[in-house]
């Protein structure tokens, strides 16, 4: 038998000061309804006073706390719970106010005289605040609970005046009336609220200063919170209403000049929640009397952009007509234009030009033949597309329509100057300078005098190799702008290509002529007087030409004036390779067969003229026999003490030039004296594997993959950059160019490849590729491209990681760039015929064109002498 | 506000000197050392309008959706500061908000 448990003692009831302390702790908390339990249950105790004041305190809480929350009825409920458990204490404020927000005027009138003195100072205030504002409002039953004499009554007079008077805008009887208010009147507050509106509205400050003296107590302060929200900044005037009432906000909007129309709508647009383009439409198509039917169907179309052509029936949900084709075709034009990527513009420009001419072509000078011209030229004036593209150069922009939608343009307003010079501009790029000229001949015909055409002119028959025809256009610009100087300068060259042209064909009279005028032309301000030096140069070939004892003493004299030294060699074999003369007999006849760089000032002074020869000519290295006569003596210059950015641009300069030897000394040299400088690193290795077959050995990789990661933590990210475009040639990946997994950004290639599927090669070639992968194996594609057997391994890393699907697209994209060569060693019939063409080069990017870096050797000139010959 | 036209306050029938016209008493009203960004709004409409060639253009490119102030402004601008009336000032003295 189980012995029985000991019974649980029971739990000890809490003693009156327990409950006390936690009602008052319950209290303090703002745990209203707790606390009125807990006093209750005291009072059961025992019916003392201090104990149902507690209680009173906690009612008051909650009655508050309900009003807050908008539960008026409730919230007097319990103010009356609190006046029967202690009727010894005055009626609160609170109290009292609600029962006047409540109409109940009497019983807050009697209650408030009733408590008179007992309640403390400023709730009095506050409290005859409160019933001033009423009497004021026109509540007779606040009269009739006062005294005769009492001073809401008395001075109410004076302020109902004010008030009338501010609302017919007498401001002399406002300012009377406010004069009669003393200033302990129970309308004070309401005569600072009437001096604050008299205020400018240029001193709202000042208004809202005096607005801030109402307190939030006084039966004034809705007056104040509505006046506030009128005269603060007219922009966030809704925002400040966003909570208000309906007659704060129509007080603060009138007072802040809305009209009745506008408040109206606004209240309308309110009402509806949301601004969403369908409520804007219905707004629109509502008010459209009001806001004029042409304004408000224009702004309509608009609203429709985004969603179009969905969006095409809400026009009519909202009460609309439906979509003309002329507006479908104009959204469809501004949908196509604000998605630019999608390549539509042009056409859907067009389509809307097509129609606005469907009925009558428009006569020009008239709006509607502006229309037409303003709609052609769109896409070229909004993308800006001529100003940089070639003809048919960007397959992404069919720059053969862009023209000729420009040029249709000149047919409906001929008067555009500027179409004029973008066409010719563009047309020179190609060049195309039959298309170039037909434009210049219309447009110079209508601007005979302009100086931009002129000068397009200048460069068509620069172009064109028509240097009188040149020299005519420059005079003309100089005649119409005596201080142009770009013509003059070209004006010059102009005539030293010429005198060049001459000398190359032996006519010796016509460059003497030209000669003589590109003197006449030549700029006083011409920086060190290299015009004037190549002019002298040529004066000095043409005499060799014409008696070779005397050229060659003339030609020795002026290279010695030069200085003598390598910057002078440059110079004459520059201007000797221009006019077809063997630059390494000049130099001999020059006395210059064994010249060197004499000193630091000679050798910036022949980097320099390198370089201005490079920016020059555009695009150009130097020509072959000239690197082969200048590489070994630059070499040798090496060892001056450059400053590093002087270093750094003699690198650059020599790389430009294709001097990789010179290169490679001054990268050595930098590095002896600024060891790990990551550019100079660069320069090493570019320059050292110049003319090198095979690839760069790990360690060289390894030392330049490290002049990277400092070139990025120093900040330097375009020489980090272009350390990461080198190394990725020689990555795991370089057999197919760069690796998918390139760890450097590109933003323009990022740009391109947004938005675009999974297709590298066109749909076709794609397929096939995917299947030649297939059937022979990720690993024999390897093989077959050549990859070594530890490159592979890092595939077969990189497929375990990223699967055999995502494998294939990164072997399908590098063997885009490697095609052909692959081609080379499939056996026949595994590839169809490729279908569309690869992926073209981007813009401005001419295929085929080595650039500056290109390593491609160049052919080799078995009658040039070696440099050893000379120095 | 994005609409040129509200922002000079002219009709679009106004022309060259009307644009002018209207830009200058803008400026006037309101110069750029008081306000900046909206002598740049003023600025950017008057170009917009300058010329017959440019409004034809704003006209037909102009593909900013309207904002519910450029219809408030369309149909009723707002005025100067005005009184409001006696029983507007009642409702608030009765403690409505």
């Amino acid at each position: 038998m189980k012995k029985p448990h000991k019974a649980a003692a029971a739990p000890k009831a809490p003693t009156p000061d327990d409950l006390l302390t936690a009602a008052q702790g319950q209290i303090a908390a703002g745990r209203y309804r707790e606390a009125i339990s807990t006093c209750k249950d005291l009072l059961k105790i025992e019916n003392r006073q201090e104990w149902r004041q507690t209680l009173a305190c906690a009612y008051a809480g909650r009655a508050r706390e309900l009003a807050a929350k908008g539960m008026t009825k409730e919230a007097l409920t319990v103010w009356e719970n609190r006046t029967q458990i202690a009727p010894e204490l005055p009626a609160d404020l609170d109290y009292l106010t609600l029962l006047l927000r409540l109409g109940r005027i009497s019983q807050a009138v009697a209650l408030g005289v009733l408590a008179g003195d007992r309640l403390d100072p400023a709730a009095l205030t506050a409290l005859r605040s409160q019933l001033a504002a009423h009497y004021l409002a026109g509540k007779a039953e606040v009269a009739a609970g006062l005294a005769a004499d009492d001073p809401i009554l008395v001075q109410g007079v004076a302020a109902a005046q004010a008030l009338d008077a501010y609302c017919a805008g007498d401001d002399a009887a406002l300012g009377a009336a406010l004069a009669a208010i003393p200033f302990r009147s129970p309308y004070r507050d309401l005569a600072q609220i009437l001096k604050a509106l008299q205020r400018p509205p240029a001193a709202a400050h000042e208004a809202l200063e005096l607005l801030a003296r109402v307190d939030d107590a006084s039966g004034f302060a809705p007056l104040r919170r509505a006046c506030e929200s009128a005269l603060g900044p007219p922009q966030t005037l809704t925002e400040r209403l966003a909570d208000a009432g309906e007659a704060t906000r129509r007080f603060a909007m009138t007072l802040a000049g809305w009209g009745e129309q506008r408040q109206a709508i606004w209240d309308e647009a309110r009402r509806a929640g949301n601004l969403e383009p369908k409520t804007l439409l219905r707004l629109l198509h509502r008010h459209r009397a009001l806001l004029g039917e042409t304004w408000a169907r224009r702004q309509g179309l608009r609203l429709l952009v985004a969603g179009f052509p969905k969006s095409a029936g809400w026009i009519k949900d909202s009460g609309g007509p439906q979509l003309s084709a002329e507006e479908r075709l104009l959204i469809a034009a501004w949908r196509a234009e604000q998605n630019e990527r999608s390549g539509n513009d042009l056409d859907a420009w067009d389509a809307y030009a097509q129609h606005l001419m469907k009925d009558r072509i428009p006569e020009p000078g008239t709006d509607d033949a502006l229309r037409v011209a303003l709609v052609l030229r769109r896409v070229d004036s909004h993308r800006d597309l001529l100003s940089h593209l070639v003809p048919d150069d960007d397959p992404f922009v069919p720059t053969a329509s862009l023209a000729e939608a420009v040029e249709s343009s000149l047919q409906f307003d001929p008067d555009d100057r500027d179409s004029y010079e973008r066409l010719v501009r563009f047309y020179l790029r190609g060049p195309d300078l039959k298309s170039a000229r037909r434009l210049l001949d219309l447009g110079l015909a209508r601007f005979p005098a302009d100086v931009g055409l002129l000068t397009a002119a200048m460069d068509v028959a620069l172009a064109a190799d028509a240097h009188k025809k040149a020299a005519r256009y420059a005079r003309e610009i100089l005649a119409l702008d005596p201080i142009n100087t770009g013509a003059r300068e070209r004006l010059v060259k102009s005539h030293l290509a010429h005198a060049r042209k001459q000398l190359k064909a032996c006519r010796l009279d016509l460059a003497s002529k030209e000669l003589e005028q590109a003197a006449e032309w030549e700029p006083a301000w011409d920086r060190g007087g290299r015009l004037r030096e190549r002019r002298v140069l040529l004066s000095a070939l043409l005499e060799l030409q014409a008696d070779a004892a005397r050229g060659a003493s003339v030609l020795g004299a002026q290279v010695q004036a030069m200085g003598g030294g390598m910057a002078a060699a440059l110079a004459l074999a520059l201007e000797g390779a221009a006019i077809g003369r063997a630059a390494a007999g000049l130099l001999k006849t020059a006395g210059l067969g064994k010249a060197a760089v004499a000193d630091q000032a000679d050798l910036t002074a022949v980097l320099s003229r390198l370089r201005t020869y490079l920016d020059e000519e555009a695009g150009a290295e130097l020509a072959p026999e000239l690197r082969r006569l200048f590489e070994k003596p630059l070499s040798a210059a090496a060892r001056w003490p450059l400053s590093q950015p002087e270093s750094e641009n003699a690198c650059e300069t020599l790389r430009r030039a294709a001097l990789e030897q010179a290169r490679l000394a001054f990268a050595e040299a930098a590095l002896k004296r600024w060891p790990g400088v990551p550019i100079f690193e660069l320069h090493r290795f570019e320059a050292g594997l110049a003319g090198r077959r095979g690839n760069p050995a790990a360690r060289e990789i390894d030392r330049l993959a490290e002049a990277g990661e400092r070139a990025r933590e120093s900040g330097d990210q375009r020489t980090a950059h272009r350390i990461g475009e080198c190394l990725a040639e020689y990555s795991p990946f370089g057999h197919f160019g760069r690796s998918p997994f390139f760890p450097f950004n590109d933003e323009d290639e990022d740009e391109d490849e947004d938005g675009m599927g999974f297709d590298p090669l066109g749909g076709d070639l794609n397929d096939a590729l995917r299947a030649f992968i297939e059937v022979v194996g990720v690993d024999g594609v390897l093989k077959a491209a050549g990859v070594g057997a530890k490159e592979r391994s890092t595939f077969k890393d990189i497929e375990r990681q990223l699967g055999h699907e995502t494998m294939i697209n990164v072997l399908i994209t590098m063997l885009g760039s490697q095609l052909p060569n692959l081609l080379d060693g499939l056996p026949p019939g595994f590839l169809p015929t490729p279908g569309p063409a690869p992926k073209p080069s981007r813009p401005g990017r001419k295929p085929g064109k080595p650039t500056g870096r290109s390593k491609a050797p160049q052919t080799p000139d078995d009658d040039d002498p070696e440099q050893f010959d000379l120095f | 506000m994005s609409d040129p036209y509200l922002l000079l306050g002219i009709t679009p029938d106004a022309d060259d000197n009307a644009v002018y016209a209207a830009y200058l008493a803008a400026v006037k009203a309101c110069p750029p050392e008081r306000d900046a960004r909206r002598f740049e709004s003023l600025r950017a409409a008057y170009e917009a309008l300058r010329t017959r060639r440019a409004r034809l253009a704003q006209a037909l490119f102009d593909q900013t959706p309207p904002m519910l102030a450029d219809i408030l402004d369309q149909a009723d601008p707002v005025g100067a500061p005005r009184r409001p009336d006696r029983e507007q000032f009642n409702k608030l003295l009765r403690g409505e908000a």
